[in-house]
């Protein structure tokens, strides 16, 4: 990850996150956009509390979804999206 | 002086004119549906033919002139549905059929021209309660039709064979180059109108294959949310998480992707799914 292995990903204040039974939808009123994250986003968005670091997101993936490997491209992937749609800091 | 009321759901117009002859062509094109809806809005209309042009006016005090009856009735139309959708602030619109089937809504959405309007018909010749063919006004999980006489495109009358006898229909059939729009209300069809606000129980996504038979598949949450939010105009009261209503609602629903083909089968396979 870019911001060093002790990056704490943090999803940001004001988001309207309603869960689905397959993902969630999320409304950021100040863009008033809306982003659809499936149930792998969503579960990366719900980790990104603050305690857990960015380089522990992808083993945790693993056991959640019980995958033979850490997912750590996907994972980087999504983070990344999420950073750039202002969903995490 | 000639007058007559004109429900849409929680408004009710009260128009005046001069004009008879205006009068009865604005009660053609009136929907002839039974509303379950407290009125909560009053508004007075006049409209008074001067010998050179109508005078349309409000009880707000707003006042212009139309040259043609056609104009006129146009303007007065678009004004009661403004309204009428002003005065619902709270609920969200989509564009979508809307069908009481056993005292619950289901739902078809899709966007403009994607056949929702030939297949409203259809179901409705078919037997079902179908209450609106272009927009449906939710809120808290329940949905009503804005009360609005189906727009049929004219040539889809070799589509829907069954209404050649309508008389709208035979008028345009012999015109075909024209492209008309036929305002059909299912009580003109023999069929029952009536709206009342329904709890939505499933949602069909309309996808065209035209040609090709009909087929349905079962469609996941958040494909279906991400097709409907963009069909959606938001509350106009700004209510605070309309998409958390909207998301909610289809969560407990079911939900379906509708491609559709050809007519008789489209109907035949929403009877098989939703029985």
């Amino acid at each position: 990850m870019s911001d060093g292995p002790e990056y704490c990903p943090k999803t940001l204040q004001g988001l309207q996150i309603n869960a689905v039974t397959d993902g969630y939808i999320v409304y950021q009123s100040d863009r008033d956009r809306v982003h659809y994250l499936n149930q792998t986003a969503a579960l990366i968005l719900e980790l990104c509390n603050g305690r857990n670091q960015a380089a522990t997101l992808p083993e945790l993936l693993q056991s959640a979804f019980d995958l033979p490997d850490a997912p750590v491209e996907e994972v980087e992937a999504c983070l990344r999206t999420l950073r750039t749609e202002g969903l995490v800091a | 002086m000639h007058l007559e009321r004109i429900q849409f759901l929680s408004s009710e117009f009260e128009i005046r004119t001069n004009s008879r002859e205006l009068l009865d062509r604005v009660c053609c094109l009136a929907p002839r549906v039974q509303q379950e809806f407290s009125i909560l809005h009053g508004c007075r209309i006049s409209i008074d033919w001067t010998g050179e042009d109508f005078r349309i006016s409000n009880s707000d005090g707003d006042e212009d002139y139309e040259l043609s009856s056609t104009a006129v009735i146009e303007r007065l139309f678009k004004h009661m549905h403004r309204l009428a959708l002003a005065n619902l602030p709270d609920h969200t619109r989509l564009r979508a059929v809307t069908v009481n089937q056993a005292g619950q809504a289901f739902l078809i959405v899709g966007p403009k021209c994607s056949g929702k309007t030939t297949l409203a018909v259809s179901l409705l010749l078919a037997g079902y309660d179908v209450c609106g063919d272009e927009l449906a006004l939710l809120q808290d999980g329940h949905a009503i039709a804005f009360p609005r006489r189906f727009l049929v495109r004219g040539d889809c009358v070799e589509l829907l064979p069954q209404l050649k006898s309508y008389q709208e229909f035979v008028d345009s059939a012999s015109h075909p180059a024209r492209e008309t729009l036929i305002a059909v209300d299912p009580t003109g069809l023999g069929k029952p109108w009536r709206l009342i606000p329904l709890e939505v129980s499933a949602f069909f996504l309309l996808e065209p294959n035209y040609g090709a038979r009909t087929s349905i598949q079962p469609s996941g949450k958040l494909e279906m949310l991400r097709h409907i939010i963009p069909q959606c105009t938001p509350p106009a009261s700004n209510r605070a998480n309309w998409i958390g209503d909207m998301s909610c609602t289809v969560d407990n629903t079911r939900t379906f992707t509708l491609r559709l083909g050809e007519l008789n089968s489209a109907v035949l396979a929403i009877k098989e799914i939703l029985e």
